[in-house]
């Protein structure tokens, strides 16, 4: 049999030979599929066609109304002004309209060439169908939990570079933070907390159905380039919609890796129609800061209000703050002209923009050629899309280009095939350095004295070929020059990626129906870093560094899912499915260092000096079954049941297996009432449900190890113990949560909310806990702690005006988290997230009884039993013996994002605004900058006190009690405060809070008499200003969001990039 | 109807069978670690060489607790960046805890996994003998520099060790180290060959420096337990297997060119690149007022072609205002990418002994052996010069000072008056003489100076009134790691109850001068 058949070749190729074949076989085999399916496909017959136009109630076109030809797949779908076209394959044909919130239609056509269809709106919108985990579409009122769809629509209008950011502030309960780290940056985004304190909570991506790999990026404390996250790989013009799946109710069946949330992204396909249909999406995008720090412009280099010369009148290198002399343009100094550093006559003059000035406006240009057609039996969408982007930091930029091809087949009656295939091709040229970095030219700039003028650096090279810097250091440096930093020190880094999968859906009959997929997600990561030879902190020879990092990672999935629809009794009926994944991963990578080059500034790893290699790898497998039952009765009472087996490669066998269930329910209760509503209420629906999710850890961490290191001593290689104690008796770990809300709906959706509360425990956490390395360990591998995460999520919706010209819709999300940490590991009290930050003097902590994410401080100011600063004689504040103190928390009390969206005929008008309250930051920059005394807060009270009349007061007490009043010279108070290593940085704490202008985009849709006119169906075009403004913020100098990685360790800024603003337009044309 | 659901059922067996029988066959195979092997595949022998490499402290650990506190506590060197701080006596608690977390869970474990793994085969007690000789070194600079730590518990997985006092710590070390020589046995296999790359396999070398290091650890508790170091004294005496040789001192070689990263590198030369130190006042005034013969060997000349030493203790804003360049940086002898460590010196020997003779435990002239060892200690350097160069290349050699030793350098130098020996001043001598023997190697100095009082430093302005211990006292010990609290809380608090609070002034067991 034909069934049999398939079965025995799938298992053949998906389960035999991908064993021993290369990883691109499944590929290269769904590309053979696609090839045969795709092309022969079969001319159009010159049928009838149809043309009409569709209305709503009150006589406005609706755009987006889907009409299928009964018994067949042919359909379409209206454009923006309603109109749709449709050759008709039957001569009897009925056609079905729908709509999400209307009632649909049946229309039989008969002999006429013309519809004109109007629609009512649904008193019972929720029979819309909605796509859950695995793909299985249910209907929206059964979802016994939370789930909030995002249209791709809203999110390419934002032409972000990575489409998670242009998410932000759109669904409830989802943080995104887009990281200080400059364009292609990682995007932070937490679904309902932080629940995991030692992995990395980061949602599992899901893409057309197959899970996609998303390694994160970032920096640490002394640099870093972050490579940006793998979601962003992802062209936003090919996406469809983002369903976001938040409780482990909804994501259960999703496995261990789905208990931080699911983000479900559907691409677009493509729909049976006449012709090739092109869409042809331009824009080009302009880049500036939108936040600048900010500096002193009064004072200049020196120290003390003196002018940094000896008394010769030479220039004292060695004085690298803007503690001098009032900056009035002088030109001599005693009689003698003043010479800067690089010795010749200058002005002593501020140089307010010598930050800015160092940037450009950056620029960013997609362009997404997207073509589509396909006849009733096989639909296809191919897209190419090209992205440049020109950073706002000189001589960065990344480029990506993507190849996405989507095919459906109806094979047969019952058969359907579909694949899908996505190249993609990203490469960035010189991503900024981070933190600490000498390369970092935020770091590299702000470190400058005021009057330092920035042209005088452009030079950047000595004739002797060394770094020509400001500060004239010979020797090894921290302080680089930023153009020789950014020019000569560069990195480069190239993703090939290639996701694709195949599928075929049998449907046996009216009730089983069998999906069958199989996919990859593979990519190749090749990176370079270079430091150009001579570079002034490089400790080599000859002052160059050169490294390189390839690495491969590899994921597969095959899957099958069997399911059945069923009327059990008249008034009960059930949606069940049975199904198994296997989920492989692999991942190596080969890091080499060259320590100097022979022939300088020639970067190939054979002209070397000497080379250091080291490979890593790690292997992983995943088996899993899972069932899932949803009973509904007399659709308005929903019950679903589903549980999931895991086997996992990576834990002890006998405890490899783990189960975990889940149930839900939903009541709708709306339809007690005569005609599904009571009053204005339409709608009406409660759930509740309760769910388990289990996880396992990462491969190759049971056994006690050794290892070999890459380097040696006189030719001795060496070996060392893995200081990590192996878990005894590990098991899975459990994220038990509960969650109830209810969805509300008046006239007709035009005003709806939908309310959660969740309760989320993450219990047996897999955590490598730190231990007191007197036990000859540093982590041992245990199940230990407990986060519970608490939190309302608010989505309110309104329309209030819908007129045929006029029309205004608004939403607001609300999300309130608290992430609690309950338990750690016995004897473990705190636990420190991220790395060591003693170098900003703060540390991040998850505490037991405390909210996950405290802010630590290695040194605070005593103060008495008021809370106020005890001074000391010298009229400093003391420092409090005990030195460590808390001085915040992360974590943000709420955030809302706020939407409006208004229509005039063809003009539309959107705006969107992402509003955070709390969440604390420590700014190292401003600590720095407080010492240089770069920083505008530290200008007040030097000219007083070099007259001797006045300075800074520190707001506190004396130890005797009185009022202090020992003024101090500012430069001692702000060096004694701020600067690296001994900074109280209670002094550079800020509240987190913003409200930010995230979007706002103005947009004309080409009316139809203009458009018959063009070769174009449809066409438009929009003006869109991305993060234009913060409305309001606490922090100075530094974007609220400006942390530098996307770990748990959030909550400090140092010397980020600055974020920036874009403006731009968008064209968008189809024909 | 019927046959369809048959048919399904097939389907959904037919599919459970593949994964069942996918399932778990192979995980086992699939998780064993593809880049790190376990105990039965692994070499002893790499074992030992990390843990005298990482042991004698490669240049990040050297830096973090050997230059970053010890030098500046002993005044070798000042800190010149604002942005380092315990030079002026405030604590830094991520370094003190790198040097903490890489004693026990990296070099100090390999130690003892190099004792485990041997100690199961009786043919290898020799190389057994060596690490627990090694194991002492490593601990008896930590518990110097904390105080109580845990030491009986320690590298047994039990994650939350208790503490053991130093009292205790020093007289199981003794033994230990006597153990460790009584176990040498010639029959057996010998010393661990090239791994050992300290004394190059040498098995009689490691017994010399396991007796001199009972020697050290002896005379630093003679104050606070003056019978058991006079026991273990004579005990070595006795031995007589003791490093008697400036060539034969325990000092760990540095290799090829600075630029090979395969190469393990002389810490100071990386230090020295950082550009963040300066020569201390107090050396140089020493070296200086005694026309001692080391000032060249030591101290470079700025580029004005002066000798100049920085204050210790400069806060940042006094930092800022000064220029780095005009003040001297160590000779590039002592911070040559070739140029060695000092561990245990035979100059050091022969202080310890002419201590040991002022003290009256039958060690013969005090005098003798002092002199013997400000000879022994200029060669040291004389020698590290000519094996220098004879490595580099001739241009290279060029940044080596010209030492242009006379002579009769050394014999006026001793001939100095504050430097000829002088009984009443014997101790003071013994110490400051031991103290510029081992330049750089700031943790015995420091303990020395602990335990003496000497060599005399300088106040420290504490300026803006952040040092924890004053501006005259340099610390009595190291706070232990914040981790120490949280993660091994309760024996921690005994410690610090049993010790004194957890603060750089509370003074360690063997510390009791006033």
């Amino acid at each position: 049999m034909s069934r049999n058949l398939l079965i025995s070749l799938y298992q053949r190729i998906f389960f035999e030979k991908w064993k021993t074949l290369r990883p691109f076989t499944p590929l290269l085999f769904s590309l053979a599929i696609f090839v045969g399916i795709a092309l022969p496909t079969n001319p159009l017959m010159a049928q009838k066609t149809i043309t009409g136009v569709v209305y709503d109630a009150d006589n406005i076109t609706l755009p987006g109304v889907h009409i299928l030809e009964l018994g067949t797949i042919n359909g379409t779908v209206t454009n923006l002004d309603g109109f749709f076209e449709l050759t008709l394959k039957s001569d009897d044909a009925i056609l079905e309209f729908s709509y999400i919130g209307f009632e649909k239609r049946d229309i039989r056509v008969g002999a006429r060439d013309t519809l004109v269809v109007s629609m009512q709106e649904s008193s019972n919108m929720l029979d819309e169908v909605v796509v859950t985990a695995l793909g299985i579409e249910k209907v929206r009122k059964s979802l016994g939990y939370a789930s909030q769809i995002v249209e791709g629509a809203d999110l390419s209008q934002a032409r972000e570079v990575s489409v998670m950011n242009a998410l932000s502030g759109r669904v409830a309960g989802v943080q995104i933070n887009r990281s200080g780290t400059g364009p292609g940056g990682t995007s932070k985004v937490v679904i309902r907390g932080y629940a995991s304190i030692g992995g990395s909570n980061t949602p599992l991506y899901v893409v057309d159905g197959m899970p996609m790999n998303n390694p994160q990026g970032g920096g640490g404390q002394f640099g870093g380039v972050d490579y940006g996250d793998g979601i962003s790989n992802l062209n936003a013009d090919d996406v469809a919609s983002i369903t976001v799946l938040k409780g482990a109710s909804a994501t259960s069946l999703y496995g261990s890796r789905g208990a931080n949330g699911v983000v479900m992204i559907t691409t677009r396909k493509g729909s049976a129609r006449r012709g090739i249909g092109v869409d042809l999406t331009s824009s080009v995008t302009f880049e500036t800061p939108l936040v600048l720090p900010e500096l002193q412009n009064r004072f200049g280099r020196g120290s003390n209000g003196q002018f940094p010369l000896d008394s010769n009148g030479e220039i004292l290198d060695g004085i690298r703050t803007s503690w001098g002399a009032r900056t009035l343009g002088q030109t001599d100094f005693n009689g003698r002209p003043i010479v800067n550093w690089t010795g010749q006559p200058s002005a002593y003059e501020a140089q307010p923009n010598n930050f800015q000035d160092f940037f450009r406006t950056g620029a960013t240009s997609q362009q997404t050629l997207a073509f589509s057609g396909g006849d009733q039996k096989t639909q296809f969408r191919l897209s190419l899309s090209d992205m440049r982007s020109q950073n706002i930091m000189p001589n960065s930029e990344l480029e990506r280009f993507s190849v996405n091809l989507n095919v459906n087949s109806q094979l047969s009656d019952k058969l359907k095939v579909s694949g899908k295939i996505n190249f993609v091709r990203q490469s960035a040229f010189n991503r900024p350095n981070l933190t600490l970095s000498p390369d970092n030219p935020v770091n590299a700039l702000l470190q400058m004295p005021r009057n330092v003028r920035l042209q005088d650096l452009e030079d950047f090279r000595n004739p002797d070929g060394s770094v020509r810097v400001w500060t004239n250091a010979t020797g090894n440096d921290q302080w680089n020059n930023p153009y020789w930093a950014t020019g000569l020190n560069t990195n480069e880094d190239q993703r090939d990626r290639v996701l694709g999968f195949v599928m075929a859906e049998y449907q046996f009959n009216d009730k089983w129906k069998l999906h069958m997929r199989s996919g990859t997600d593979f990519y190749y990561d090749q990176r370079q870093n270079r430091s150009a030879t001579g570079t002034i902190y490089r400790v080599t020879p000859d002052r160059s560094f050169y490294s390189t990092v390839d690495s491969r990672v590899e994921e597969r999935n095959t899957d099958f899912l069997l399911s059945l629809r069923q009327q059990l009794t008249a008034d009960v009926k059930v949606q069940a499915s049975v199904g198994a994944n296997q989920l492989t991963i692999r991942s190596n990578s080969l890091n080499t260092v060259a320590q100097g080059l022979n022939i300088p500034d020639f970067f190939v790893i054979q002209n070397a000096l000497s080379v250091q290699s080291s490979e890593a790898i790690a292997n992983k497998e995943i088996q899993s079954v899972y069932a899932t039952s949803q009973f509904d009765f007399r659709d308005q009472l929903f019950v679903e049941i589903s549980a999931r087996n895991d086997w996992s490669s990576a834990l002890p066998a006998n405890n490899r297996s783990f189960f975990y269930p889940a149930i839900s329910t939903s009541w709708v209760f709306n339809e007690l009432f005569e005609n599904n509503k009571w009053g204005p209420l339409t709608y009406g629906k409660i759930r509740a449900s309760i769910a388990q999710v289990g996880n396992d850890t990462g491969p190759h961490q049971l056994d006690l190890l050794y290892s070999v290191n890459a380097l040696n001593h006189g030719g001795q290689t060496f070996g060392q113990i893995i200081p990590n104690q192996p878990p005894v008796d590990l098991k899975p770990e459990l994220t038990t949560s509960y969650e109830g809300g209810f969805d509300v709906e008046f006239f007709y959706n035009r005003l709806s909310l939908d309310v959660t509360v969740y309760h989320a425990g993450t219990r047996n956490q897999i955590l490598n806990v730190p231990v007191s390395r007197a036990s000859g360990f540093a982590t041992s591998r245990v199940n230990a702690g407990l986060v519970v995460n608490r939190g309302v999520e608010v989505a309110l919706k309104a329309t209030p005006i819908r007129t045929k010209d006029f029309g205004y819709d608004t939403f607001i999300n609300f999300t309130r988290n608290r992430s609690f940490v309950e338990e750690l590991a016995p004897n473990v009290e705190s636990y420190q997230l991220g790395g060591t930050y003693d170098q900003f003097g703060v540390r991040i902590l998850a505490e037991i009884g405390r909210p996950f994410g405290d802010i630590y401080a290695d040194r605070s100011f005593l103060r008495n039993e008021n809370g106020d600063i005890v001074v000391g004689t010298n009229g400093l504040p003391m420092p409090d013996p005990n030195g460590r103190k808390r001085i915040g928390n992360f974590q943000p009390d709420w955030m809302v994002g706020f939407g409006h969206n208004f229509r005039y005929k063809n003009i539309t008008l959107g705006a969107l605004f992402d509003i955070r309250r709390g969440g604390d930051i420590f700014s190292f920059t401003n600590a720095v900058l407080a010492a240089s005394g770069n920083a505008e807060f530290t200008e007040n009270d030097r000219l007083e006190w070099y007259a001797g009349a006045g300075g800074y007061l520190v707001d506190g007490v004396l130890e005797d009690g009185r009022e202090n009043f020992i003024e101090v010279n500012p430069q001692t108070y702000w060096q004694y405060v701020g600067g690296r290593a001994s900074a109280f940085a209670e002094e550079f704490i800020y509240d987190g809070s913003f409200v930010k202008l995230r979007e706002l985009t103005i947009g004309w849709i080409l009316p139809t008499r203009i458009l018959e006119t063009t070769p174009f169906t449809k066409a438009s075009f929009n003006v869109v200003g991305r993060n234009l403004f913060i409305l309001h913020k606490n922090t100075i100098g530094f974007d609220p969001e400006a942390t530098f990685n996307a770990g748990q360790d959030q909550g400090i800024e140092a010397f980020a990039f600055p974020s920036t603003r874009s403006f731009g337009f968008n064209l968008n044309v189809s024909f | 109807m019927k046959s369809l659901v048959k048919l399904s059922t097939k389907v959904l067996l037919l599919a459970l069978i593949i994964m069942a029988s996918a399932c778990t066959e192979g995980f086992d195979e699939l998780n064993v670690s593809p880049t790190a092997v376990q105990q039965d595949r692994f070499d002893e022998n790499l074992l030992l060489t990390r843990s005298l490499v990482y042991g004698a402290l490669r240049y990040t650990e050297f830096q973090r607790a050997q230059q970053l506190y010890a030098n500046h506590y002993v005044q070798y060197y000042s800190i010149a960046v604002d942005y380092f701080q315990t030079g002026r006596y405030i604590s830094r608690n991520d370094w003190s805890t790198d040097y903490w977390n890489a004693a026990y869970s990296d070099f100090g474990m390999q130690a003892q996994q190099v004792i485990e793994i041997t100690s199961k085969n009786p043919e290898k007690v020799n190389k057994t003998a060596i690490a627990r000789i090694w194991k002492v070194f490593i601990m008896h600079r930590l518990t110097d520099f904390f105080g109580d730590i845990p030491y009986s518990e320690a590298f047994s997985g039990d994650i939350t060790p208790a503490y053991d006092t130093q009292e205790n710590i020093y007289t199981a070390m003794l033994e230990e180290l006597d153990a460790a020589v009584q176990s040498f046995n010639g029959s057996k296999t010998m010393g661990f060959g090239s791994s050992d790359v300290i004394f190059g396999g040498n098995v009689a070398k490691w017994i010399n420096f396991a007796n001199s290091l009972r020697l050290r650890l002896a005379i630093r508790v003679s104050d606070v337990a003056p019978a058991l170091a006079e026991q273990h004294v004579r005990a070595v005496i006795a031995d007589g297997r003791l490093i008697a040789d400036v060539r034969d001192g325990a000092i760990m070689p540095y290799g090829r060119d600075f630029g090979n990263a395969t190469e393990n590198l002389q810490p100071m030369a990386i230090l020295r690149s950082f550009n963040e130190y300066r020569v201390s006042t107090t050396l140089l005034d020493l070296l200086e007022d005694n026309q001692d013969p080391r000032l060249a060997m030591y101290v470079e000349p700025t580029e004005g072609g002066q000798y100049a030493g920085l204050q210790n203790g400069l806060n940042p804003e006094e930092i800022n205002d000064l220029n780095r360049d005009d003040y001297s940086k160590e000779s590039q002898l002592i911070s040559n990418q070739f140029s060695p460590t000092i561990l245990l010196s035979h100059a050091e020997v022969e202080f310890l002994l002419a201590e040991a003779s002022v003290r009256g435990w039958n060690a013969g002239s005090a005098q003798t052996h002092y002199e013997n060892g400000v000879n022994s200690a200029i060669q040291f350097w004389v020698n590290v010069d000519a094996n220098l160069r004879s490595r580099l290349s001739e241009s290279d050699a060029t940044v080596l000072p010209d030492i242009n030793l006379a002579d009769d350098a050394i014999a006026n130098y001793l001939a100095q008056p504050a430097i000829a020996y002088d009984p009443s001043r014997a101790i003071e001598q013994i110490i400051t003489q031991k103290w510029l023997a081992n330049i750089s190697q700031g943790f015995e100095s420091w303990s020395e100076y602990r335990r003496t009082g000497f060599p005399r430093l300088n106040p420290i302005p504490n300026t803006d009134g952040l040092s924890e211990t004053g501006s005259s006292l340099p610390p009595s010990r190291v706070r232990y790691p914040i981790e120490e609290e949280t993660l091994n809380g309760a024996n921690y608090d005994a410690a610090v109850a049993r010790q004194g609070a957890d603060l750089m002034t509370t003074k360690i067991w063997w510390d009791v001068k006033d």
